[in-house]
């Protein structure tokens, strides 16, 4: 099944890479032995820029990542396809507790970058400013540190606001109703060059405009001269002395073929980015014991709520992700996001059974879909699970759930002012189909049962919090594993908390930072 | 064919199940159902690429959904000899039920079911997606226009009275 039409001409920047720079382990022939400066685990928002600003320092360096590169032009809008090639546990993992909550994790060369929506948000002043006070973090985690690195991450990634034509109707509607009633809408910024408004963010971008790390500090570090290790899984990072030495990977996805192994040494040590779930499972495997580990998770579950128009939205229409509202971070702990899902899931989210069902489904262009981020204060924990898997519990809070209510209920209010004809909360012993604004109430008086929504995962940290002491966290305030110098934790499993943003920027400025100061050192 | 594949009498409560789901709807104009889609395929291919757990998730939803019209209207036959009306009436109990699980239950059968039915390009038409996708930029091309929409990116359909058939 090919999906190619018009392929560009012009090669996008995942082809045409330096030779040798890419080895798929998937094809080694034999194990594998080499050595590095720096050996960076996984090559999504945190691995890439970390290994970026290591090869750009003139250090030899080798990414190791579990899942495979899917060039852009192997993309496919098939969500089946998509999810089987680029996601992890072809994207069916969950978090259990009191409900299920699905979890998303990119799992290819540039992880969860390749189906995100790149958003980007500078981390709040008011969280770092918690983290230093509440956190012991003091001068290791500044505002002035981080300015430049975001400086330097927006240029190269060319950060701005959605362009207006690609913006869309149910972008557009969002931004001048919120406005109208008083809530300050407005495109986001992301991360693209080009963007066409495809709306399959999800699926990869087919045109290379998403500014994933697959198509920029992957490459980037590549031709500095970095090498990445694709379909190989580091199974753990040897500690001798107190100190990282090399990192032990086998390669997977073999299809019945021998799984060959990897020894990547690492002459002046190893970055882990692997993401708050696998960060603290691969560091467990490496034999480090620590209180903390794997407690502490926190995430933004996201909730998606429908509205049904009288006129045509067209929501595949525009920027996957192209309008919010950040009102109500610090009051309420939550934020407003528009969102345009393929047909796939979002006819999960239609109400009722049989003919009904798929009459409204028939309808589906003329529906938004707006969602909410909560910052929960929840924690959870990570553990290893069974056959390799990542195991994390975690259930919400009632005031999570009082925030939740209070955000699905501004959302439909918003649906209301904007002309809506049904909103549809999708929350169980809530009405499925609203029809007045009158009805809100019910949802602002709905159950507070994690069990009613369906919220979804994608915002993920704090399972190997940094702090000054081994008592309460596993990360040092130089960044490296308490009781393994030269082993530097760089993605959000070392934040102290969520965010109540879009956690992306926040996750490469600090790597940039980290890597920064590591290799200047 | 793998190991976890469906065996005859579940595929049958599968298709049942699945017909209550994405029948046809002519008021509509949607003249294709599932069950007029490759859904056994699907589910194969389904089962040999998901972790073993989501299979067996799959798995235990289709045997719930069997068995559930004894349960539900008191009738002591499994979801596929039951007429259609009352098969309706079961799936519609248990996606409302107060059993959390229960309703999970269905959910992961809408999710897999709507994974194939959104694909078939009459259900795209319909549906929007395919109008927008046919306008998209394929990789990084021009922007496909009318004719040029691939209806080849989607999945084959069949159907049993060969009405139609995209291979
Ligand atoms: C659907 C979705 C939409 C999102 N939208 C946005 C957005 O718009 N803006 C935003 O700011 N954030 C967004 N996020 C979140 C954002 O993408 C993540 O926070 C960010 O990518 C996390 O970076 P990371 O490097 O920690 O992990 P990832 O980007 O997930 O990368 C980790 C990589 O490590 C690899 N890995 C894991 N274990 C191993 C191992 N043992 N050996 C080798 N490799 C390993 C993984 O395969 C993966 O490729 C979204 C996330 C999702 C899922
Ligand atoms: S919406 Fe823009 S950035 Fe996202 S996939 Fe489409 S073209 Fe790429």
């Amino acid at each position: 099944m090919s999906n190619i039409t018009s392929p560009s001409a012009a090669p996008y920047p995942d082809e045409q890479l330096r030779e040798g720079a890419v080895v798929d382990c998937r094809l080694l022939r034999a194990d594998l032995r080499d050595e590095y400066d720096y050996v960076v685990i996984g090559s999504g928002a945190a691995g890439a820029v970390a290994a970026h600003t290591l090869a750009k320092s003139g250090a030899s360096v080798a990414i190791l990542e579990e899942g495979p590169w899917v060039k852009t032009r192997d993309f496919s809008d098939d969500l089946h396809t998509s999810f089987n090639k680029l996601m992890r546990m072809s994207g069916t993992q969950i978090l259990t507790g009191r409900s299920f909550m699905p979890l998303l994790q990119g799992r290819c060369v540039g992880g969860s970058t390749v189906i995100n929506s790149a958003i980007a948000w500078r981390t709040p002043e008011d969280v770092i400013e918690s983290w230093q006070r509440e956190f012991g973090l003091g001068e290791s985690v500044t505002m002035a540190k981080l300015d430049p690195h975001f400086d330097a991450l927006e240029r190269d990634l060319n950060v701005h606001p959605v362009n207006d034509d690609v913006l869309g109707t149910s972008n557009r509607l969002f931004v001048e109703t919120a406005k109208a009633i008083g809530i300050a809408g407005a495109p986001m910024q992301r991360y693209e060059r080009g963007c066409k408004g495809s709306s399959r963010c999800l699926t990869g971008c087919p045109s290379a405009a998403k500014q994933g790390m697959n198509v920029s500090y992957i490459p980037w570090a590549l031709s500095l001269g970095a090498r990445i290790f694709s379909s190989c899984r580091a199974s753990k990072i040897e500690v001798r002395n107190g100190r990282a030495v090399a990192v032990h990977g086998r390669a997977v996805d073999t299809e019945g073929g021998p799984s060959r192994k990897v020894t990547l040494i690492a002459k002046k040590g190893v970055f882990l980015a692997a993401s708050a779930i696998q960060t603290p499972n691969v560091l467990r495997r490496s034999g480090v014991r620590n209180s903390a580990l794997g407690r502490h998770f926190q995430a933004h579950p996201g909730l998606a709520t429908f509205a049904m128009f009288d006129k045509p939205i067209d929501m595949y229409f525009g920027a996957t992700q192209g309008a919010e509202a950040i009102d109500f971070r610090k009051s309420d702990r939550f934020k407003l996001e528009t969102i345009s899902m393929p047909p796939e899931i979002a006819a999960i989210r239609v109400p009722g059974v049989g003919r009904e069902f798929v009459e409204r489904l028939t309808q589906l262009g003329n529906t938004a879909m707006w969602v909410v981020q909560v910052r929960a204060k929840a924690e959870g924990v990570v553990r290893p699970g069974f056959g390799g898997a990542d195991q994390v519990s975690f259930s919400l809070l009632k005031s999570d759930l009082e925030q939740t209510r209070k955000a699905c209920a501004v959302l439909a209010r918003l649906y209301f002012a904007a002309g809506a004809r049904e909103v549809w909360p999708g929350i169980y012993g809530v009405p499925p189909i609203l029809t007045s604004p009158d009805q809100v109430r019910l949802i602002e008086e709905g159950p507070l049962d994690s069990r009613s929504y369906s919220f979804i995962a994608t915002h993920l940290f704090g399972t190997a919090r940094m702090g000054p002491d081994r008592e309460s966290s596993v990360v040092g305030l130089d960044f490296s594993a308490h009781d393994a110098k030269g082993l530097y934790v760089v993605d959000s499993s070392i934040f102290p908390t969520n965010l109540g943003v879009n956690p992306q920027h926040s996750i490469m400025a600090i790597s940039r930072l980290v890597a920064t100061q590591v290799a200047e050192a | 064919m793998n190991r976890y594949c469906l065996r005859p009498f579940e595929l049958r409560w599968l298709y049942a199940t699945l017909g209550v789901l994405f029948p046809p709807a002519p008021s509509a104009g949607l003249f294709v159902g599932i069950c007029d889609m490759p859904v056994e395929a699907f589910f194969a291919d389904v089962f040999a690429k998901v972790p073993k757990v989501t299979s067996v998730g799959i798995r235990a939803a289709i045997w719930v959904v069997a068995f559930a019209p004894f349960f539900v209207i008191g009738r002591p036959r499994t979801i596929a000899g039951l007429s259609p009306a009352d098969r309706e009436r079961v799936i519609v109990r248990l996606s409302d039920s107060r059993f959390y699980l229960v309703r999970q239950l269905v959910l992961i059968l809408k999710t897999f079911a709507a994974l194939l039915y959104t694909q078939a390009i009459e259900v795209r038409e319909k549906i929007g997606g395919g109008l927008a996708m046919s306008r998209l930029p394929q990789n990084g091309g021009p922007a496909a226009s009318g004719s040029e929409a691939s209806p080849q990116r989607l999945l084959p359909l069949v159907t049993d009275n060969g009405r139609r058939s995209h291979v």
